[in-house]
């Protein structure tokens, strides 16, 4: 749905950590773990405590 | 965790039960948006939100529209053509789920999918991000862009 292209701009221009997946556009479903990797990696390096 | 009732009436709709939502929750605040939920947690106000993630997600930044960043690049050759209803609401189309929202699931998700969605109205895509809040330069972002679909 969203072009891999737009994806690495808005990361880049908001210089954010980007992980990139062969997988559609509703991980959540066709890729739940990837999705939990990344939203684990992402809260341990950002939110004391965590 | 808990997943925040958008009503997808207006951006500015969106981000305010977004707000009311975080006024509810205790402690440091993980926002996770997916597709076009990515400019309602980029437009979030609360202070206690400490890390915004996007999931196959739109950001688009002051002044830009959702409509903006989606169009950016020329969509998917498989991706809905996607327009409003009489009514202002955009839905997306079975051939959508088939092709381009969710083609790596089994058909009964993909059924589910189609029976439970909920339209999203126009103006939230056509409404421009308020100066200071898009997420890009206030908070560590975090992209987990898709490469295929």
């Amino acid at each position: 749905m969203i072009p891999a292209k737009t994806q690495h701009f808005q990361a880049e221009r908001m210089r954010a950590t980007a992980r990139a997946h062969a997988v559609d556009h509703s991980p959540m479903l066709t890729a739940p773990n990837v999705v939990v990797d990344v939203l684990l990696e992402a809260i341990r390096n950002t939110v004391k405590d965590a | 965790m808990i997943c925040a009732p958008l009503p997808l009436t207006t951006l500015g709709d969106d981000v305010g039960a977004l707000d009311r939502l975080c006024a509810r929750a205790e402690g440091d605040i993980v926002l996770v948006g997916h597709a076009y939920a990515g400019a309602v947690i980029g437009a979030a106000k609360f202070e206690r939100v400490k890390l915004l993630v996007y999931v196959a997600a739109l950001a688009p930044d002051e002044g830009e529209t959702v409509a903006d960043v989606f169009y950016r690049e020329e969509p998917h050759p498989k991706a809905p053509r996607l327009a409003p209803d009489g009514n202002g609401f955009i839905w997306m189309p079975p051939e959508g789920f088939e092709n381009a929202f969710a083609q790596d699931a089994a058909s009964d998700v993909k059924s589910v999918l189609l029976a439970t969605q909920r339209p999203i109205h126009a103006k939230c895509i056509q409404e421009k991000v308020s100066p200071a809040a898009s997420g890009k330069t206030s908070r560590p972002g975090f992209s987990s862009p898709r490469m295929i679909g």
